[in-house]
């Protein structure tokens, strides 16, 4: 009696621990199942309804001047075709034309910084010939970067290898724009975004951060973890609607969160 | 599995496969729930369109003229004189089409508080700030009216107990409403397919001073302007450029012809020219949707220099004007009102076939015209003929008259077919003294006579007439009916006047400065065709020797000179 009381008692903690089992793992793939199943947006209406020049205190590209050189007080911009970069990124090249008449009509100061020609260009990332090479600055407040040793910047370079050239010394592939459920709308290269499920990784820390790798005292501040795995569903151009796969927290997305994209 | 920067490129270097397993693993023990308190934006919408404007006078001179402020002659002259700024600045409405806002408010600053005193207000207006000082004027210029607001342009003038008032004059309102403009990222909106404005490369206040010096200049407008999406972010403006505007006509109204580009950018001489833009294609689609700013293609501000130093040559000329007192400011509007114009002195003579005694009739006439401000088209005529005799047909005969008349024309330019069409209603007094023989008998006698004796006759007149003109020659047809009545209790004489004559002024005399006026001589030549009827109702019908009635035709040719200004 004992014993049978005994195995109908185990029986039961095993039917209880099986139901729990069960409805844990059935809540959860539930759950994976229900962000499979999920609609993905569509990247050229996602990214068409999406003010990116909207977007305050960004820590990515979004607008890149790219001048002949930083001479004082009105430098020179370099034009490329027309709306290649937008075509091949997300990101704008700023119009030379535009630049040099929003100079003419904004009042400088009497000396000019870079972010008082980012300022007037609308740009937060300035790239310009020095010396024997490129230099870059980025951000608000920025620090010039060593871009590229070797080679000048002129009109008949082709924008979208300087684009690339940037993400490469910044250290990053893309940048989440936007989340819906469990989409990610990333910014990048449309050459970046070519492969079928593309994967990438979403860095943790990393909203704040200009660069993530090179020789720049930030990098030093970025914990290089993972905070979530990343799946291309579908891409326009520039934009990449990215599923959420895995996350390692529960932490939210952030605007500004770099993605490092596997090759 | 932490998944970390290290591993990921480990694998990415390696090509692995795609970690699929990550899913059941990751997905089992993550909560997949993401929350953020951002969400994408609607598309912002910076894009700088007309604005309203606030304009705050405030005095800065002590407590006396605080208090002037505060009496009903400040507040009305501020509400004029803000009215007229205002004006200016409208979108379209200013000097050479510019303009960039929609509806003005003006205000009063009395004890740190703005009060409302003319205008209509709307909401999240610039704020133009007039500070009139001890020392200098200044008009700052705001994009908003929060205390920390951009100053987007200022300008400033010496100081005047009469600074304010300087704005009652156009030019004045014009000249520095143009200044402020001219300093903005833009300096008007596209509102059609082209620009058209008439505008004066030298212009006079409207106050004369005691020196008589009342004239300053006026930079030329820009050859080339861009037009473009305007947006603002951060206090900087951002343009898209979309195309421009090149100057298509600088036309010299007077000389009715393209001014020539070199004369009027070193001389600046002339008067008043017609000035047109013309937008280009990708402009006029654009605007059709969206806000488009114009600006000079030089940029802003490049000619503030030259308007800062008209505005200091105008609000010199004013300030002396408006200190030489009232009076001095009434008698000197009018002198300004009698701007231009000219006063001729002609001679002529009968030379229609006629009687003895009209072949002796010759004319004299004094004529006067002003043109400029409110007596513009006041026409003045003195008219006498010689008082001739003639006793060839037994009788005396005696015929001459004389007449004040005073008119004003109303006038339009006809474009391509006359320079200027007029109708002239006149008012006038006449005097005559006529005995007139109308039949004579076989010997030749006198048998009829009649006597038009009226020593003050009021007369209506109605003049019509057309205008070709160019630099040194006017051409003027016209035609006219004049009535007279007499007003005298011994005679009811009446005249009734048909002519038509052709007038030409020939500006081809000697040019000389009188003070800071120029005057310009000229020719005149003239010939006059009409049909005088006399009348007097007062003869009785049994004075059978005597006429009530009298007509004779006559024409006269003459010539003369005249001095414009």
């Amino acid at each position: 009696m004992v014993m049978s009381s005994r195995i109908h008692n185990a029986r039961i903690h095993h039917a209880v621990r099986c139901f729990y089992v069960i409805a844990f793992l059935s809540g959860s793939l539930d759950q994976a199942y229900g962000k499979l199943a999920e609609t993905a947006p569509d990247a050229k209406d996602w990214s068409s309804s999406l003010d990116i020049s909207g977007i305050k205190d960004v820590t990515f590209p979004r607008k890149v001047l790219i001048l002949q050189s930083l001479e004082k007080p009105n430098p020179t911009a370099i034009s490329f075709k027309d709306d290649l970069c937008e075509e091949n990124s997300f990101l704008t090249c700023a119009n030379a034309e535009s630049f040099d008449y929003n100079l003419k009509v904004n009042k400088l100061p009497s000396a000019p910084k870079p972010a008082d020609f980012m300022k007037y260009s609308g740009a937060n990332v300035i790239l310009f010939n020095s010396g024997a090479g490129i230099d870059l600055f980025v951000g608000k407040k920025p620090e010039k970067i060593n871009f590229s040793k070797a080679g000048k910047l002129n009109d008949k370079l082709n924008p979208v290898k300087i684009l690339k050239r940037l993400f490469d010394v910044l250290g990053y592939d893309g940048v989440v724009l936007a989340e819906k459920g469990s989409f990610i709308l990333v910014g990048s290269l449309k050459s970046s975004l070519q492969k079928e499920r593309l994967q990438g990784i979403l860095l943790e820390n990393s909203s704040d951060e200009w660069i993530i790798e090179g020789k720049s005292k930030s990098t030093a501040s970025v914990k290089n973890s993972g905070a979530a795995l990343l799946q291309l569903d579908n891409a326009n151009g520039g934009f990449g609607v990215f599923r959420l796969l895995a996350q390692n927290t529960g932490a939210a997305a952030k605007i500004g969160q770099k993605i490092i994209l596997e090759h | 599995m932490v998944i970390t920067l290290e591993n990921f490129r480990k694998r990415r270097q390696k090509n692995l496969p795609r970690q699929r397993s990550l899913l059941g693993v990751a997905g089992i023990l993550s909560q997949l729930l993401i929350t953020t308190s951002w969400s994408a934006s609607a598309a912002s919408n910076n894009e700088t369109a007309p604005s309203p404007l606030k304009i705050v006078w405030i005095r800065d001179l002590g407590r006396k003229d605080a208090e002037s402020i505060k009496s009903k002659g400040g507040v009305k002259d501020w509400a004029a004189a803000c009215t007229k700024l205002a004006a200016n600045l409208m979108a379209g409405k200013g000097v050479w089409g510019t303009g960039v806002f929609t509806v003005a408010s003006c205000y009063i600053q009395d004890k740190g508080v703005d009060k409302f005193t003319a205008g209509k207000d709307a909401p999240n207006p610039w704020v133009l700030r007039f500070i009139e000082g001890e020392t200098e004027a200044t008009l700052s210029l705001y994009a908003s009216e929060n205390k920390d607001a951009d100053l987007m342009a200022s300008a400033k003038f010496p100081g005047s107990v009469w600074a304010m008032t300087f704005f009652s004059d156009k030019g004045f309102a014009e000249l520095v409403s143009l200044r402020l403009l001219n300093e903005l990222p833009m300096m008007g909106f596209v509102r059609k397919g082209s620009l058209e404005k008439s505008l004066d490369l030298k212009k006079s206040v409207a106050f004369v001073p005691p020196s008589g010096k009342r004239v300053y200049t006026v930079p030329a407008p820009p050859l080339l302007l861009k037009t473009f999406r305007v947006s603002h972010a951060d206090g900087a403006y951002l343009t898209d450029l979309t195309g421009n505007a090149a100057r298509s006509a600088f036309v010299d109204v007077k000389a009715g012809s393209e001014s020539d580009e070199k004369k009027v950018m070193t001389n600046k001489s002339a008067g008043k020219y017609f000035v047109t833009w013309t937008f280009d294609a990708a402009t006029q689609t654009a605007s059709k949707n969206q806000h488009l700013a114009f600006h000079d293609a030089q940029g802003a501000g490049k000619l503030v220099p030259e308007l800062d130093d008209s505005i200091n040559e105008a609000a010199k000329i004013l300030d002396e004007a408006l200190a030489a007192g009232m009076f001095s400011k009434l008698l000197t509007g009018i002198k300004a009102n009698a701007a231009s114009g000219f006063i001729g002195l002609r001679y002529g003579k009968q030379v229609l076939a006629g009687s003895a005694l009209l072949k002796k009739l010759t004319f004299f006439g004094l004529i006067a015209e002003f043109r400029g401000g409110i007596v513009n088209g006041l026409r003045y005529y003195y008219d006498k003929t010689s008082q001739v005799t003639d006793s060839s047909n037994g009788v005396p005969e005696k015929l001459g008259w004389s007449s004040h008349t005073i008119g004003k024309s109303f006038g339009t330019s006809l474009s391509h077919v006359v320079d200027r069409i007029d109708f002239t209603p006149k008012l006038g007094i006449w005097a005559l003294d006529a005995n007139l023989v109308r039949s004579v008998d076989d010997q030749g006698i006198a048998s009829s006579t009649g006597k038009f004796y009226m020593p003050r006759g009021y007369s209506l007149n109605l003049e019509i007439g057309a205008e070709w003109n160019s630099s040194w020659y006017k051409v003027r047809p016209w035609v006219s009916y004049d009535y007279a009545g007499a007003v005298s209790a011994v005679s009811k004489s009446t005249i009734t006047a048909i002519k038509a004559g052709l007038d030409t002024f020939l500006t081809i005399g000697p040019s000389f400065k009188l003070g800071s006026t120029n005057y310009k001589s000229a020719l005149l030549g003239f010939v006059v065709a009409e049909k005088l009827s006399l009348a007097d109702k007062s003869v009785k019908a049994s004075e059978d020797s005597k006429i009530d009635a009298f007509s004779m035709t006559l024409t006269f040719v003459g010539a003369g000179v005249a001095i414009s200004w």
